[in-house]
């Protein structure tokens, strides 16, 4: 039969977000897969550098919706450490507080997303109502859903209270028995077991190659875990397990993150219990010296990398994001390679893609030749030195009005 | 390996109350503590604009009126609720928080208001 290529995407109902695959079949099989992202490119990058340190926090933390809190306190944490500010301890413990939370509600929220992908929309209604409650928490802590703003540069804004951690335990334990549930129903259940078992797969070796983080890499026996590898903020001080499986296929990812919800519900508890007292924060000035400096975290999906430049000014110089699914991204055409065209939605849904904080980069491309290049920064001067004269502003005259 | 697992659960939740509230009749998503529309006490605003230099989206205005009285402007449109505004202010009383968040409205012009004490 003779090979056809058709388009997923960017416009597709089991796409949540905008990304194109363009999928070489042979029957029903794909033979190669190729992935296009770009479509929500948002200069976020760029228009950090017109904000001051503060205004930017709060522009970073919108870069997702899921794991907001992830990218905020990568963000501080590598502007702290420009300014050589000592966050207080217990403005760490509470920063980690938050951020498992959020890793709660993230991995509930992929379980129901999966179940809904699979066509199995009961799982997706029970996941998503005890998601609940970990958002009502959340809600209760800080003031907003999603948007926490807990994160300050230099500490955090809320303190947990008694109270606080009243309302937490019980929560915790109603968690508990629905993550029991949970992963009786994700080893134990036949018809997601067939849905899931081989499909998908990426062997060890393809994760290191093509440097898949977070559960995707763990569900294929890489042990790598940025809470435990380089730890920060209280990790260092917090027993936990880094969960690994052998699995390596879609299964194998919806194992690692039912237990890592286990994990979760443990760290929280022993905050609650082992909660340091202090102060909540250290001030930072407002003008940030001259350096770099690059930082890790371990998001729900994968390693959140941060990398910012000060030059002196309340303004940052540069910022760089890299968000766990750019990691993830590439090894996606790697797993479509020999799967069912059926299953492209869950494989593509396993990685928990976020497409939206991933796309940094466009691709330019010749409008009459289709080929694509780059540009260089003398290129993208001159061409938008051009443009600009093509409407009507000179800039080698800057003193002539527009 | 079992099939149906979730079957009694399904049957279970079939009968049992709705997980979801009845909005607008019932409005028990709103916690106290909850960041949503800021209130503005004018006379201990000292002037000193920091809150309008830490809105990430420039939402908030202050504008002088007279001598030493200030009013304050909120593009409900912009704000993202994020609440620097309340952190920025170095007075206690002159901006807090109110869990009021039904804010929506149908024109430009109506989402700029005055932000006053008694919302």
């Amino acid at each position: 039969m003779a090979k056809v290529t058709i388009p997923l995407g960017p416009q597709h109902p089991a796409l949540k977000e905008p990304a194109n695959f363009a999928l070489s079949l042979d029957g029903e099989r794909i033979i190669g897969a190729a992935v296009n992202l770009g479509y929500n490119h948002r200069g976020i990058e760029k228009a950090c550098e017109s904000r001051n340190y503060t205004q930017t926090l709060y522009l970073i933390e919108r870069i997702c919706g899921i794991c907001s809190h992830s990218h905020s306190t990568a963000f501080a944490r590598a502007v702290e450490e420009v300014a050589g500010v000592e966050v207080p301890i217990r403005a760490e413990w509470i920063r980690t507080l938050v951020a498992e939370l959020e890793r709660l509600h993230s991995h509930m929220l992929w379980l129901g997303v999966a179940g809904h992908e699979l066509g199995f929309d009961t799982l997706f209604m029970v996941s998503w109502r005890d998601r609940e409650l970990v958002l009502d928490l959340l809600s209760k802590i800080t003031g907003n859903r999603v948007n926490y703003g807990v994160n300050k540069l230099g500490g955090v804004r809320c303190d947990i209270t008694q109270e606080h951690i009243d309302l937490i335990k019980p929560v915790l334990d109603q968690l508990d028995e629905s993550i029991k549930y949970y992963i009786e129903l994700v080893t134990n259940e036949r018809t997601l077991a067939a849905r899931m078992l081989g499909v998908g797969t990426l062997n060890y070796d393809d994760a290191v190659a093509y440097g898949a983080s977070g559960p995707v890499a763990r569900a294929a026996g890489v042990n790598r875990d940025t809470r435990r590898d380089d730890p920060y903020a209280a990790y260092p001080e917090i027993p936990f397990n880094v969960i690994i499986d052998d699995h390596a296929d879609v299964y194998g990812r919806a194992v690692v993150r039912a237990l890592e919800l286990v994990e979760s519900v443990k760290i929280i508890r022993f905050i609650l219990d082992n909660l340091p007292d202090g102060p909540l924060e250290t001030r930072v000035p407002r003008r940030i010296p001259e350096g770099e400096a690059f930082s890790r975290y371990e998001a729900p999906r994968g390693e959140d990398v941060h990398y910012i430049k000060g030059n002196g000014t309340d303004k940052p110089e540069r910022v760089k994001v890299r968000a766990p699914t750019m990691a993830n991204a590439a090894s996606v055409a790697l797993m479509l390679q020999g799967s069912y065209l059926a299953d492209v939605p869950i494989i593509v849904a396993a990685i928990d893609p976020c497409f939206s904080c991933t796309d940094r980069t466009i691709s330019v491309v010749d409008y009459s030749s289709g080929r694509e290049g780059t540009l260089d920064w003398q290129a993208l001067r001159k061409y938008s030195i051009d443009w600009y004269r093509s409407q009507g502003i000179a800039f080698d005259d800057l003193s002539r009005r527009m | 390996m079992k099939t149906g697992k979730i079957l009694p659960k399904a049957i279970k939740n079939l009968f049992s109350k709705p997980a979801t509230s009845e909005y607008p009749a019932k409005k028990d998503a709103i916690f106290d503590d909850y960041r949503g529309l800021i209130a503005y006490n004018a006379e201990a605003c000292i002037g000193c604009m920091s809150c309008k230099r830490d809105c990430p989206t420039g939402a908030i205005d202050i504008e002088k009126v007279g001598d030493k009285q200030y009013k304050a402007t909120l593009r409900i449109d912009r704000c993202v609720f994020c609440g620097q505004c309340v952190e920025s202010c170095p007075r206690d009383d002159a901006l807090w928080y109110t869990s009021e968040f039904e804010l929506a409205g149908l024109t430009k012009d109506a989402m700029k208001i005055d932000v006053l004490s008694d919302r």
